[in-house]
């Protein structure tokens, strides 16, 4: 009984790997500065890319590339010399550093999503069904890093956001989900603490030197809320000596 | 009517507000291709954006109902931007063909957005990776490019004109003040930030409730230089004048519960190791210098106040120093450190002194070629036991010293004189404190405890002073001995209360100090004779001081107040030379101090303080009789009583900051009245100096002005650091029996810079002016003026891994004769950056400049001295640090 289960588990996510997205055309990317606080103090700062082609954009944290490709080759060094995996304190430090999500817009499908990682797998869920958003354009002008702003305003339910978008670049995007304005978000910051700016642009960069948006198993935000839940739960449970085994049980 | 008016107006309105609605629509197209997410805006007059949209898939775009549209603009990542002035009307299938992009899209520059100098709360934080360059090799380094600290010749650090109170190393206190040791060998390359503390307050339970004008200074390591065992180390070799040789190991280990500071130098360079272990911060140094356990000359051979050129210039010296420093934690709280250090010196110099006494009629000379050799082996032991809690505050520290010096001076003139001086000195001393908290009041007990043993021995040959010292015969040599023991209490207890905003202090105490000194003078004629009185002094001083001190201090917010006075009564009982019997001496003394400090803004701080102390000095400055202090010095004091001094102090400072743009500013304008009643009358007999104790009213007035600012610019990558001092000072002497008033004036301005021109390009640039003039008050007659410049430009460049350094040093002085000395040093690096190693080669003094001029005035005497420098010499070899 069990192996069909499996099986259907596997179908399951088989179909829904399909659904990942790929970009496939060179394109410019933007390195943005992102950073969360908390009162005056910086939570995490994090340099993170957002790439952009025809239909799709991906905004993902590059500190974390470089640190995954730097634990595989120590990972890779220590199973060549047999030794001990050598992991420094800068390694835990660096590892509570990064953006704990990515974003994906589709333009084609009008939709965001948004992709967090548990366990080394990938869950994408739809946080909002339209990129479109009602920014309030404000007379407001700003140059920022050489690029000459305008200010927009967005507030919903419970965010308040300020963004600051350049016309010169005639992209409607921007880092996290910030999107739709008449020009490239360059600032942007909100009422949680969350904030970008634009650092640098790489013009022309090959497919190859850009991450490829990761295979992910669609969920909702709330069914992944309760797998984080009980992933933690579980975490502790283990520390505190209520071991997790799995039994194997005869049907 | 007013309705007819009324329809006629809102018709109008509605016409105006119907033509000013548009309708657009249309394509983007590139010749007969249809263009996509092509961004099109609908700017008002005012060049606002009012309505944008982007092209579709198949290039289409459309606008409904727009109002006060001007201009509409097309553009694309990849295609020029196209702009259509509007008029008033719609627009149906407006195509806008676009070309492609030939322009350029701007760049992105990111200014630098980390700034040197951040605040949080009362720490303030230096982000020195912004100021770190290549050749940065210590954390002495670092420290001399900070804006607002600044590090004196010594080595004291100090922030806003004041020297800090701490020094810190991951907030451990593991090196107490003897800091050097940190400043000069900890590698740069292990250091993550320097952090101020503002207002620290050491001792944690007097936190936010003791107020203290000073700061700490925390040196942040890097996570993985806390991990390992650090060290630097030099092994450098060269040649002429003779074999050279500087060499060194330093380790530190910061890890665990046991902290270590290891450190083996020895050179002959003329780098001067009692600098690395001396006390900076010591505030306790009143009552060491009170209790004798700090070492005083008081024989000498002839020499000269140290001159302010670089000290491997006219140092021949050869040093060893190795010291140790452990601390262990004990328990959670409690801490041992432990201090062991042994220094051998030896030094030789050879200079032509000129003395010119001023006096009223006429002026007095002595040119004398002097060369002395000094050797001294010195040994430490330091033990401390500390715990520092909220409640809690416990201190014992114990000293051992003991130096012994072996000296020898030879003075050329018409005849030459030989010097020999020795001066074993051993003290041991224990400051003891306890303070706990009980409730919201402190109590506290402390005790400090000082012996101290010494013999000073200066031997002079040819015997001086014939006439006064040998019926005017010419005798062998003379042998001027001063023997010292010396007993030192200090007891007290004191309370403190709180009353809200307001403590209230109390102490009690007694200080015990007791005194035998023997002084006397043996000349060497056919055999060995000790001199009668007045020449031999067996001198006994004892004094019972119970103390009484009390103080109001308030806190609160911007304000802070203290006001302190102190009743002592000093109980002196003391032999004079001719009655052995016993003097006594009862004065009661009360002294008082003030202070108020007021801060504006987070910027800008003024304090005042006055304060107001009354002193009787010991035998030790007393003698009693004669006393040859060098050859060409005697001391002659009658039964004078123990002279008294009051001192008055009045300052006044101004602190500015400005953290955005690293800018710091410090004024102080101090004003130091002494009044004693004891001054010496100078004579001059047979080119000896006599020198008599009159009981007469000796005055002494200070006033100094001192401007210090300091900037550190974004842009350029440079700090610039200036202080000004201005100084006049008022003094009463004695001389050939008649009294004159002198005033000196003096004048210091100083300025350093340095600057990252390129990130392998550096510039350091340093120069220091100063004219000294005085006079005769009454007369306005000018003695003796002067004025020295001395400019330093240090010129760096890195050539991949090669550093090639030149140095330029000009020193001007008007006196003997206008005089220009230029030094050049070369200095080339390679550092091997896998292993940090540098391997070095240096030329120092090229143009080989043999001698300098200096000018020293004090009192009445202008000194001017030729010094003999150090000739060209070829350094070399490797530098490391891990």
């Amino acid at each position: 009984m069990k192996y069909y289960f499996f099986y259907l588990l596997n179908f399951f996510l088989l179909i829904n790997l399909a659904k990942a997205q790929i970009p496939n055309k060179e394109f410019t990317t933007f390195k943005y500065n992102v950073i969360l606080k908390s009162k005056d103090s910086i939570i995490m700062s994090d340099e993170c890319l957002l790439y952009r082609n025809d239909n799709t954009s991906f905004f993902y944290s590059l500190n974390k590339i470089t640190y995954q490709k730097k634990m595989i080759e120590k990972i890779e060094f220590a199973m060549r010399n047999g030794g001990k995996l050598n992991l420094g304190m800068n390694d835990g430090k660096m590892l509570t550093n990064f953006l704990p999500f990515s974003v994906i817009k589709n333009y084609k499908t009008d939709k965001i999503i948004f992709i967090e990682e548990i366990d080394e797998q990938s869950f994408g869920y739809i946080k909002d069904s339209s990129l479109k958003k009602k920014w309030v354009l404000m007379g407001d002008t700003a140059t920022i890093n050489n690029l000459f702003c305008r200010k927009a305003i967005y507030n919903s339910k419970n965010s308040e956001n300020i963004a600051w978008y350049c016309t010169d670049f005639p992209i409607a995007d921007g880092p996290f989900g910030y999107c739709d304005l008449p020009g490239l978000i360059v600032k942007v910051e909100n009422n949680f603490g969350w904030s970008a700016i634009l650092t640098n642009i790489y013009y022309n960069v090959s497919n190859n030197n850009v991450e490829k948006v990761p295979n992910y198993i669609s969920t909702t935000q709330k069914d992944l809320a309760k797998l984080k839940k009980r992933n933690i739960d579980n975490l502790f449970g283990d520390r505190n000596g209520q071991k997790i085994s799995l039994q194997k049980k005869d049907d | 009517m007013k309705k007819k008016i009324c329809i006629v107006l809102m018709v109008f309105i509605n016409i105006h507000f119907v033509k000013s609605q548009v309708f657009i629509s249309g394509k983007v197209m590139k010749d007969q291709n249809r263009i996509s997410n092509a961004t099109i805006l609908i700017f008002n007059d005012k060049d606002q954006i009012i309505e944008y949209t982007q092209s579709n898939e198949v290039g289409e775009y459309k606008f409904k109902k727009i109002i006060n549209a001007y201009k509409l603009t097309v553009s694309h990542i990849s295609f020029e931007s196209k702009t259509i002035i509007l008029e008033s009307k719609n627009y149906e299938n407006l195509i806008i063909q676009l070309n492609l992009r030939n322009t350029q899209l701007p760049r992105v520059i990111v200014k630098n957005v980390k700034t040197l100098i951040t605040q949080k709360n009362d720490t303030i934080s230096y982000d020195i990776e912004l100021l770190k360059n290549s050749k940065d090799r210590v954390l002495k380094d670092m420290l001399e490019k900070l804006p607002g600290i600044t590090v004196s010749s010594n080595g004291t650090i100090l922030y806003q004109n004041k020297a800090i109170n701490k020094f810190y190393i991951d907030g451990n206190d593991i090196l107490d003040d003897r800091y050097n040791l940190a400043s000069n060998n900890l590698p740069i390359d292990a250091i993550d930030k320097i952090q101020v503390l503002e207002n620290h307050q050491p001792i944690k339970m007097f936190d936010n409730i003791i107020f203290s004008d000073r700061a700490g200074l925390n040196i942040k390591l890097k996570q993985n230089a806390k991990n390992k065992i650090l060290g630097r180390g030099i092994a450098n070799t060269g040649a002429y004048p003779n074999l050279l040789y500087d060499e060194q190991i330093s380790l530190f280990s910061f890890k665990g519960k046991l902290k270590m500071v290891n450190s083996t130098k020895l050179n002959n360079i003329g780098s001067l190791l009692e600098d690395e272990i001396i006390s900076l911060n010591n505030d306790n140094t009143l009552q060491l210098l009170e209790s004798n356990s700090i070492k005083q000359s008081h024989v000498d051979l002839i020499d000269i106040q140290p001159p302010k050129i670089k000290k491997n210039r006219y140092s021949f010296n050869q040093d060893i120093l190795q010291s140790t420093i452990f601390s262990i934690n004990l328990s959670t709280k409690l801490k041992l450190k432990l201090f062991a250090a042994s220094l051998f010196t030896r030094n030789s110099m050879e200079n032509l002194n000129i003395n010119s006494y001023y006096f009223p009629n006429d002026t007095f000379s002595i040119k004398e070629n002097i060369k002395n050799k000094r050797c001294s082996n010195n040994y430490f032991l330091t033990g401390t036991i500390n715990k520092n809690t909220k409640n809690v505050y416990t201190n014992n520290i114990f000293n051992f010293k003991y130096s012994s010096t072996n000296d020898n001076g030879k003075v050329e003139k018409l005849d030459t004189v030989l010097e020999k001086l020795n001066q074993p000195f051993f003290n041991i001393n224990n400051n003891f404190q306890l303070l706990k908290k009980i409730k919201n009041n402190y109590f506290s007990i402390n005790s400090f405890l000082s012996y101290t043993k010494e013999r000073q021995a200066l031997q002079i040959q040819k015997g001086v002073f014939e006439n006064l010292l040998n019926n005017n015969n010419s005798y062998n040599s003379i042998t001027q001995f001063f023997i010292n023991n010396t007993i030192y209490v200090n007891n007290y207890i004191s309370t403190t209360f709180k009353i809200k905003k307001v403590n209230l202090s109390s102490k009690l105490g007694i200080i015990f100090h007791k005194q035998n000194i023997q002084c006397f003078l043996e000349k060497s004629t056919s055999n060995i004779e000790r001199l009668a009185s007045p020449f031999i002094t067996n001198s006994r001083f004892m004094n019972f001081n119970p103390y009484l001190e009390n103080g109001v201090l308030y806190n609160h917010g911007k304000i802070n107040f203290d006001i302190s006075s102190n009743i002592n009564s000093q109980n002196i009982r003391y032999d004079t030379i001719n009655s052995f019997g016993k003097i006594n001496n009862s004065r009661l003394f009360a002294n008082y101090s003030s202070s108020i400090r007021y801060k504006f803004s987070k910027k800008i701080a003024i304090s005042a303080n006055h304060q107001k102390n009354n002193y009787t000095s010991t035998i030790i400055d007393n003698k009693n009789g004669y006393f040859l202090e060098n050859y060409r010095t005697i001391y002659r004091t009658g039964n004078n009583p123990l002279e008294e001094t009051t001192n008055s102090i009045q300052s006044i400072s101004l602190n500015y900051k400005n953290i955005l743009k690293s800018f710091f500013a410090n004024f102080i304008y101090s004003n130091n009245k002494t009044s004693s009643n004891l001054l010496y009358n100078t004579i001059v007999e047979n080119n000896y100096l006599i020198r008599v104790g009159l009981l007469i009213n000796n005055n002494r007035l200070m006033k100094s002005i001192n401007l210090n600012v300091s900037k550190y610019f974004d842009i350029l990558k440079s700090s610039l650091s200036s202080n000004i001092t201005f100084q006049s000072s008022n003094i009463t002497i004695f001389q050939q029996n008649e009294k004159r008033e002198l005033e000196n004036n003096s004048f210091i301005f100083n300025l350093k810079g340095q600057a990252n021109i390129t990130k392998t390009t550096f510039l350091n640039y340093l120069i220091d002016y100063n004219t000294n003039s005085n006079f005769e008050t009454n007369q306005k007659k000018n003695i003796a003026s002067y004025k020295s410049l001395s400019q330093t430009i240090k010129f760096d460049k890195q050539i991949k891994s090669l550093l090639i350094g030149f140095c330029l040093e000009h020193l001007y002085n008007n006196k003997p004769s206008k005089q220009n000395n230029y030094f050049v040093d070369v200095n080339l690096n390679r550092k091997l950056t896998k292993r940090n190693i540098d391997i070095n080669l240096n030329f120092l003094n090229l143009f080989n400049n043999q001698n300098y001029n200096i000018n020293i005035f004090q009192e009445s005497n202008f000194q001017t001295t030729k010094l003999y420098l150090r000739p060209f010499s070829i350094m070399g070899g490797v530098k490391f640090s891990f």
